[in-house]
């Protein structure tokens, strides 16, 4: 399953007029997008919704001389990534070595143990570290590829695929963890 | 399920869990008028500052380069009991009257014509009774008058010193009148009105 939003430069992209009303529209046609990405980036409602609200006020501020130079979504996705690294820039994220894999989970699965597998999701996604984790959620819910991935977090290419491969083989292995205490 | 589609379900379902405002818009120019405020509060305070200081500057030169202008030495006549040594010839025993006290003390200038005018008040005249208890005085009462403010002068003699005269102004105004009487100097200020 992935996740493509592809609106970019199309149905979201408003002028690019000094207007308050021009920032109003872009808000009410982007903000629940950027609010889950914020959220799927930072695990934090509070960090989640401090990012964001910094990003937009500077953008609201400035939208002119941004949307001059730049797409309002390039602009929002790239400095709510550099804020979220900036943030966890000290952080380091430890590395799980498990042993299992896990099993594909039961398509018939009940409620409970559905929370139990989101539980475990979220918890696998916490070991990543903050690169890894912006270049997954950048592929995953924002279905870029990897060349945009880089521009977005100005590295090359390769340093993309590294995160991405790394950061899903921690996520794995975590869940490979949680699946053998479960079991 | 393979290890990306985790991945995918595993952010996407976090995604949705994210926290909703509603008004996403107006929290930003909220915040945005709050941060304006915020910065420009020291710079109102300050200006508020340097106002109230430029206003108390501008307040200081004003008072050096135009200096009030000083009260009148004409005071509004007032009526009250005469001193006893004035109340000859009233049948009152405290007769109550305007009338002005001269800088000695020792004269007072009962004003029966009040208010005094110049020129003279079609209903009534300039009437002033000149009395003295002051010892020396002899002769004709001459007063010699200077206007406050342009200067004017006037002069006039009450013949056999004080007692009733019409003392009639070229105009109205605080006049000084400076008194000679005998070997008796004294002065009194009196206030002349346009009718």
């Amino acid at each position: 399953m992935r996740t493509t939003r592809g609106g970019d430069a199309t149905a979201a992209r408003v002028n690019a007029t000094p207007h308050d009303g021009d920032f109003t529209a872009y808000v009410r046609a982007r903000g629940r997008d950027w609010e889950r990405y914020a959220y799927a980036l930072t695990g934090d409602p509070h960090q989640a919704q401090d990012v964001l609200q910094t990003v937009l006020l500077k953008m609201y501020r400035r939208w002119r001389r941004i949307t001059e130079i730049e797409a309002p979504d390039a602009y929002v996705r790239r400095m709510v990534t550099h804020a979220y690294l900036d943030t966890r820039r000290a952080r380091s994220a430890t590395e799980v070595p498990v042993a299992v894999v896990p099993d594909t989970p039961s398509p018939e699965i009940d409620p409970a143990e559905r929370v139990v597998d989101r539980d475990e999701l979220a918890q696998a996604l916490a070991v990543l570290s903050p690169h890894q984790r912006a270049v997954l959620v950048l592929r995953h819910l924002d279905g870029l590829d990897d060349e945009t991935i880089a521009a977005v977090l100005g590295c090359s290419v390769g340093t993309v695929r590294s995160h991405a491969s790394r950061g899903r083989e921690r996520f794995r292995l975590r869940l490979s963890t949680d699946q053998g205490d479960r079991g | 399920m393979n290890t990306d589609d985790l991945l995918t379900r595993a952010i996407a379902d976090l995604g949705a869990r994210a926290p909703h405002d509603p008004d996403l818009a107006g929290t930003i120019r909220r915040r945005s008028r709050w941060r304006i405020m915020v910065a420009a509060a020291p710079i109102a305070a300050a200006l508020a500052v340097l106002a109230v200081i430029v206003t108390v500057i501008a307040a200081r030169g004003s008072a050096t380069d135009h200096p009030a202008t000083a009260p009148s030495a004409c005071a509004p006549v007032s009526t009250a009991v005469l001193p006893t040594w004035a109340r000859d010839g009233f049948s009152d025993p405290e007769p109550s009257m305007p009338y002005v006290t001269s800088r000695s003390g020792h004269l007072v200038a009962i004003i029966f014509g009040d208010p005094l005018s110049s020129p003279e008040a079609p209903d009534h005249g300039n009437k002033i009774l000149w009395v003295s208890n002051a010892a020396g005085g002899s002769g004709d009462l001459v007063i010699t008058g200077t206007r406050e403010g342009d200067g004017e002068t006037m002069t006039t003699t009450l013949p056999g010193g004080p007692g009733p005269s019409l003392v009639d102004m070229p105009g109205p105004g605080c006049w000084h009148l400076e008194l000679a009487w005998g070997s008796i100097r004294d002065s009194i200020d009196l206030r002349y009105v346009s009718p």
